[in-house]
């Protein structure tokens, strides 16, 4: 399984990394930087990406309201990933519009990987 | 009315020594005369044809008789013909007597006192005494006669205008009499128009048009001579004018008629020259012509109805404006003023009662709505609010003594928050509280159906019957007036609504502000509060953390255990970074000041700095130089911490921005003053974030809260300094730069 | 001599006393005319029989009526008179005439008559008539003039007070409207206020040059100028180049609101306090004075000037206090704009420090979590002494995190800004849900928790938020129970006092445990406070959390607070309305 991290905080992606790479099969990608994030979100195929929202310059929020332009959104699995305190509407409508979970910052490695694991489809 | 007794009857002696009997001789008649007069005690009155005056003056025993007489007290009255004959001799009798008068054709000859009656034979000879007389003292007898020579007197005229009748020619007879005849009248009319100098009439509607229709050609006679100068012109005073009468009024305008309207005119007519009056009560009813006219050319008379048709002119409304009003639609209405407070209220009762749409009413004071409550204008308000729907509008000023009755009136039982002026608008009644003016007097302003105006005048504001209070009221239904009142009321209205609207509006702000304010302070104290909390578990997580990765140095696990420690650290940077803002917006920071030498303590820091620096792989490229411009050691009174925290976060930022080059930490001296520079060769500031750098909302261009620029600006400016940073000239990096003074 | 119709001229003053006192006896009404000068006034007085016969006249119920010229020459004799007849005023009286319902009397002194001046010694001339026509004729002259009369108390008030009762009168033509109103400004000599009722009324009076006249008469003449008029920028540019004269306080302008729908519009001016010119305005849309006014009211009638003062003081002060406000309420505006801007700021602030808190902790809690598992770690390993030291600091991260949580729950609270999301919540669920949320840390404790279900039904709440309040208290609970066995803990939900009218639905958290201290109970939902902070303390809570419940049960519209009743143990009690507001006010 393809993992894209989209987040700017060092520290935080190689946390993440270490902790999708120990699973079986998880290849972990990290972006650093909005706009390279959303290009790498078209040009390649992942089959999750975890979408920091407070990114410098280009946002997640940004590559978020990207997505559903071109719509593309709901063919991609994002999990928003954030430490921005979202309310249950706000909540609400990112998942209305396509988005596939929210994950709310800090969480334990285990809600990390069983959130992942959830798009894993049949031994990928 | 003249007794006579037979010249040849003999005296009879009556009971109490009263008798009549006929004097002979001329002698014998003037010596009865001249007793006559020195018998008489109160009055003595002579009716004498036009022959005798000369020989009253001529004759000396008469005339001493007559001195004497009126020396004795006697009222002497003398009444003759006056003719241009005698005219010299009655001039001289007048100066004898005390009236004298004048009757035409006074043919008998007879004296009369309070007690006798002397008759001299009737004579027309002039300077002939009469040779004989009749003399009586008979009761019967005297009152008679005394009651025919009144009767002569009262219709006779004064000496006076007799003589002025004489001496100027004058032939008119003064006469007043009614005529009955069609044509005599119209004879009479047409006789006015054409010896007239002026022209005065007062007429209703019929008249004028009888005037039109039957001597229209004289009338216009007239005006000609009127522009030729010859005459003073037509002028006419009528009743009020209405649709009926506009056509026939605009063609006498037109002729040249000058025309003023009477309202509430009664039906009278006359016309009147400078000779002669006409009068009738007869309406002309489509110039009908009069049953009976009264015709006068009595001087008095005339001039009595002159008067009073120029008191009718002096009040008497232009014709042409007023028709003009009509045809354009505008009402004149009138202005009445109301004298007694009774029929002031009276009328005020009833505007209200026959108010149909809406009423407006201005109570300048408590009282004024309080004694208007008493004469129950309130009430009958109220009722019309309720049943006919009528809007009331009032204007008070807000007194406790009047709230009651306001609560009454609106029937609500609002509760009045603090400072609150509810703009009641329940059953139609709307109240708005006003600021009461200082003056002496007031006056309470009713306006109903924008059509009717009443103010009455407040004479005495202390009293508490509305009779007793109202001195003069001044009614009106003219439309500038009562659209001056509207206007004025309306706006007092609209301004107090505004007025309210605002002070709501302030209170609403000073409530929300208030709340704000304490929302400001909760927040400052939670974040203080908050962060102090924060601290306890980052202790232990620091601690333990460094502990751990001390034993783990040399395992897989350092590398988590050196992001943990980074991460904790970080935490805690945060933390006390909190606790430094909030220290600074409270302006509680507290400083550890101590004198010390700057330039070498600087020299120190930077070389800590540099080794810690050293030990980053990416940072090995930076060169971290100082460079001291001072002549002498420099002294400032700092907190080292504070002062090394401030240069601590320069150089981080400089070091976070800079991939290689050079870093200078530059110190110099100045006006009393230390500046240190921290200058670096790196990306440099962009323009955008430059002037926030230094506040406390500096977006996430970088990594970190942003925090720290901030917090050392407050170091800096707890010392007395500045901090500011700017682009360097060449391109290359940006430098900040503060200054501290020096003692 | 009386029955026989006749109009005759009398020239005896004897006769013509005679014939006034017949006319008296027989009179039903009485109405007396006279002019001042003439002695023919005192008459009825100076002569008794006269001054009897009229108060005979008056006990047979009739009402004499008196008109003469009043003045302060003879108002000795009028207040005298007024105690006999009803006296009233006419300027300029002239003749002079008696009229009964029957008869009529007029008498002048010969002079008048002649035209020529003479002594008072002449002749009285009077004229008498009883003829119907006539009679009735000169009834309705005397009418007239009563109605034009005015009262005597009012004309002895008015010389007396010296109080002015002069005209008041309509004005058509414009013309003569556009002259008077000049001439007004140019005769003041103290004051002037002027109230224009539109803008447009200000540059036609501007045009007109009365807002010239008026500058010019406030810094020659030192008139006080006081103006009301709607104001738009370019008036207000031209009032703040006259602010040198406002300062000296003789010209002063100020604004008046007026609405768009103004029916009347009428500029009013009052000068002097003695003369009123009210100016009707027919078509405000032209330019001219001339072509948009109509008619005009002017008086100089002290009560209609005073009424007109009346309000214009009252309008003054109202705008003057409204300007204040204004001024003041202006300000308030910016304060609470920057209060909002500066509570804004905060916010954004606390924000970004809940967001940079919560960052640290992910990898904190990550690698705090993947060091004790090997498979995270490359197969290594940590000791036991490690592993302890290591859950210690992930225990202190599980705190850190969660109170930066509550910390930004309680601001949230604080501010009013913390969202609900209100639904119809099946309770039963919401109940068990929670319960089983927490079955991991009752079953380790070996705890009884279970619920005690007296309604079933929905509560209108949001769901994930009075989770949060039922799993504090148990967790508090959790903490304070023996965790030998005995343990228990019930959920109970019923209505309030039993009572099924009642909207309130009762949650009571219940527990067998140490119990809380009574004096100690009310502080239980202070911010940061702990019961128990000793080292036994077995969770270490955040101190916010009974803080967070209680914002949250009343943004609900509910209580919470511990029952002091409770036997051993603690039960602590929320209350929730069982249907929302709206639902309530629907009536359902």
């Amino acid at each position: 399984m393809r993992v894209l991290l989209i987040d700017d905080n060092k520290d935080v992606a190689e946390m993440v990394r270490l902790c999708l790479e120990s699973q079986e099969n998880i290849t972990c990608s990290v972006v650093g930087d909005g706009k390279a994030g959303l290009r790498a979100i078209r040009e390649d195929t992942f089959d999750v990406i975890l979408l920091d929202l407070a990114m410098p310059e280009f946002s997640g929020f940004d590559i978020f309201r990207a997505l559903k332009k071109e719509d593309i959104l709901r063919s991609k699995n994002v999990l928003i990933f954030t430490a921005s305190s979202v309310t249950d509407d706000e909540v609400r409508e990112m998942l209305s519009s396509g988005a596939k979970g929210v994950l709310r910052k800090p969480l334990s490695i285990d809600d990390l990987i069983a959130a992942v694991e959830g798009f894993r489809q049949n031994g990928n | 009315m003249t007794a006579r007794l037979t010249p040849n009857s003999t005296a009879k002696p009556t009971k109490t020594g009263t008798t009549t009997k006929v004097i002979r001789g001329t002698s014998k008649v003037v010596d009865t005369e001249v007793d006559f007069f020195s018998k008489a005690r109160n009055n003595a009155d002579t009716y004498m044809n036009y022959t005798r005056p000369p020989l009253a003056v001529g004759l000396e025993p008469i005339k001493k008789a007559f001195h004497d007489a009126k020396a004795r007290g006697v009222h002497l009255r003398y009444l003759t013909e006056i003719t241009k004959d005698n005219l010299i001799y009655c001039k001289e009798l007048m100066q004898i007597v005390h009236d004298l008068r004048h009757l035409d054709g006074i043919k008998g000859n007879f004296m009369i006192s309070e007690s006798e009656y002397v008759a001299p034979l009737i004579l027309f000879e002039h300077r002939k005494v009469a040779p004989q007389a009749v003399y009586s003292n008979i009761k019967e007898v005297v009152e008679q006669q005394q009651y025919v020579f009144d009767n002569f007197w009262n219709m006779a005229i004064p000496a006076e205008e007799r003589i002025k009748e004489i001496e100027e020619r004058r032939t008119i007879r003064y006469e007043t009499k009614v005529f009955r005849d069609q044509d005599e009248i119209a004879n009479k009319i047409k006789y006015l128009l054409e010896t007239s100098g002026e022209l005065l009439v007062c007429s209703s509607f019929g008249g004028l048009q009888l005037g039109y229709h039957s001597f229209l050609d004289s009338g216009k006679d007239v005006l000609a001579k009127s522009r030729r100068g010859e005459h003073k012109g037509i002028r006419l005073v009528t009743k009020a004018i209405d649709r009926d009468s506009i056509e026939l009024l605009k063609i006498l305008l037109d002729m040249g008629i000058q025309i003023r309207e009477i309202k509430n005119m009664p039906p009278m007519n006359f016309s009147v020259t400078e000779k002669e009056v006409h009068t009738t009560i007869d309406e002309m009813k489509d110039g009908k012509m009069a049953q009976s006219v009264l015709v006068s050319n009595e001087p008095v008379y005339v001039n009595h109805f002159r008067s009073i048709f120029e008191e009718l002119w002096k009040d008497g409304i232009d014709a042409k404006t007023r028709i003009a009003s009509i045809e354009e639609g505008a009402d004149l209405g009138e202005v009445e003023v109301v004298p007694t407070s009774s029929r002031a209220g009276e009328i005020y009762l009833e505007l209200v009662r026959n108010a149909q749409k809406e009423v407006m009413i201005m109570f300048p004071t408590p009282n004024a709505f309080l004694r208007q409550h008493t004469i129950g204008v309130v009430s009958l308000a109220k009722e019309a609010a309720q049943r006919r729907n009528v809007k009331i509008r009032i204007l008070m000023p807000k007194h406790e003594s009047t709230e009651e009755l306001v609560r009454n009136l609106t029937g609500t039982a609002e509760e009045q928050e603090e400072g609150y002026h509810p703009s009641r608008h329940i059953n139609n009644i709307d109240i708005r509280y006003i600021e009461q003016a200082i003056l002496d007097t007031h006056a309470t302003i009713l306006v109903v159906d924008k059509k009717t105006s009443l103010v009455m005048e407040i004479r005495d504001d202390s009293k508490t019957t509305f009779e007793e209070a109202i001195g003069l009221s001044t009614y009106s239904n003219s439309k500038a007036g009562v659209l001056s009142y509207l206007s004025l009321l309306g706006n007092l209205w609209l301004q107090t609504e505004l007025y309210q609207q605002i002070k709501e509006s302030s209170i609403r702000l000073e409530v929300a502000n208030e709340k704000l304010k304490v929302h400001d302070k909760m927040q400052q104290e939670f974040i203080d509060i908050a962060a102090h909390e924060l601290r306890t578990p980052i202790q232990p997580i620091l601690g333990l953390s460094q502990i751990i990765r001390h034993k783990l140095k040399d395992t897989d696990c350092v590398e988590p255990l050196d992001i943990i420690i980074r991460n904790a650290l970080r935490l805690q940077r945060l933390t006390e970074d909190i606790l430094d803002v909030q220290k600074i917006e409270s302006q509680t920071m507290q400083l550890n000041k101590e004198r010390f030498e700057l330039s070498e303590w600087i020299s120190n820091l930077v070389a800590d700095y540099r080794n810690d620096l050293g030990k980053e792989e990416e940072k090995k490229a930076i060169k971290l130089i100082t460079e001291l411009n001072i002549s002498a050691p420099i002294v400032v009174d700092a907190d080292r911490n504070r002062l090394a925290q401030v240069i601590h976060n320069l150089l981080n930022n400089s070091v976070r921005y800079t991939k290689e080059g050079t870093i200078a930490v530059i110190t110099k001296e100045k006006d009393q003053q230390v500046i240190v520079s921290v200058k670096d060769t790196g990306k440099g500031i962009a323009l955008d974030i430059l002037p926030r750098l230094f506040s406390k909302f500096v977006t996430k261009s970088y990594q970190g809260t942003g925090l720290g620029l901030y917090i050392s600006r407050g170091i800096i400016e707890a010392h007395g300094g500045k901090i500011w940073a700017e682009n360097n000239d060449d391109g290359k990096g940006a430098t900040f730069t503060f200054s501290l003074p020096t003692k | 001599m009386n029955s026989i119709m006749r109009i005759e001229v009398l020239h005896d003053k004897e006769i013509i006393l005679k014939t006034y006192l017949q006319a008296l006896h027989n009179a039903n009404k009485w109405d007396y005319f006279a002019e001042t000068k003439s002695l023919l006034l005192l008459v009825p007085f100076a002569i008794e029989s006269l001054r009897r016969a009229l108060i005979d006249a008056k006990s047979r119920g009739v009402k004499p009526r008196f008109i003469t010229e009043i003045t302060k020459d003879n108002i000795l004799y009028c207040k005298e008179a007024m105690k006999i007849v009803e006296l009233r005023h006419l300027d300029g009286v002239k003749g002079n005439f008696a009229v009964s319902d029957t008869e009529y009397i007029a008498t002048t002194a010969a002079d008048t008559v002649m035209g020529v001046e003479s002594d008072s010694m002449s002749i009285p001339y009077a004229i008498y008539s009883n003829v119907k026509d006539d009679v009735l004729q000169q009834n309705y002259v005397f009418e007239i003039l009563w109605n034009r009369a005015i009262p005597a108390e009012i004309r002895i008030r008015e010389i007396e007070e010296g109080i002015i009762l002069g005209i008041t009168q309509v004005i058509q033509v414009p013309s003569r409207i556009q002259e008077l109103f000049i001439n007004l400004v140019n005769s003041a000599r103290e004051e002037v206020f002027l109230v224009l009722p539109t803008i447009n009324a200000f540059y036609r009076e501007e045009r007109l040059g009365i807002i010239e006249l008026l500058k010019e008469a406030a810094l020659d003449r030192n008139i006080r100028i006081r103006i009301l008029t709607p104001t738009n920028d370019d008036i207000e540019k031209k009032v703040s180049t006259m602010v040198v004269l406002k300062q000296q306080q003789k010209l002063d302008i100020r604004p008046i609101e007026t609405t768009t729908t103004a029916v009347t519009t009428v500029t009013i001016v009052v000068v002097d306090r003695k003369q009123s010119l009210a100016i009707e305005k027919i078509d405000d849309s032209k330019d001219n004075f001339l072509e948009a006014t109509g008619s005009a009211t002017y008086s100089n009638s002290e009560p209609t000037v005073l009424s007109y003062l009346s309000i214009f003081e009252s309008l003054w002060r109202q705008t003057e206090l409204y300007m204040r406000v204004k001024e003041a309420n202006t300000q308030l505006e910016y304060a609470n704009e920057q209060l909002i801007a500066t509570e804004k700021a905060k916010e954004e602030f606390i924000s970004m420090i809940s967001h940079e808190l919560k960052t640290p902790l992910v990898p904190l809690k990550g690698y705090a979590q993947m060091l004790l598992r090997p498979k995270f770690m490359g197969g290594a390993e940590v000791n036991e002494r490690q592993r302890i030291a290591i859950e210690a600091m992930s225990r202190n991260i599980e705190k850190l995190q969660a109170l930066v949580d509550d910390v930004m729950d309680v601001y949230k609270l604080d501010m009013g800004k913390l969202k609900f999301s209100m639904t119809d919540t099946d309770i039963t669920k919401l109940v068990d849900e929670t319960i089983s949320e927490l079955t991991t840390f009752t079953v380790q404790k070996q705890i009884d928790l279970s619920a005690d279900l007296r309604i079933n039904g929905t509560v209108f709440c949001d769901p994930n938020r009075i989770e949060q309040v039922l799993a504090n208290l148990i967790k508090n609970s959790i903490d304070f129970v023996p965790d030998n066995g005995d343990g228990k803990i019930i959920v109970r939900v019923q209505k309030e006092n039993g009572d099924n009218d009642s909207n309130m639905i009762i949650f009571t958290v219940e527990d067998n445990g140490i119990g809380i201290n009574p004096e100690k109970a009310d502080k239980l939902f202070q911010k940061f406070y702990q019961i128990d902070t000793g080292p036994t303390r077995k969770h270490a809570g955040t101190g916010l959390g009974l803080v967070i419940c209680r914002g949250i049960i009343h943004a609900h519209g509910g209580k919470i607070w511990v029952d002091k009743n409770y036997g051993t143990g603690a039960a602590i009690k929320f209350t929730l309305p069982q249907l929302g507001k709206q639902a309530e006010m629907a009536g359902i």
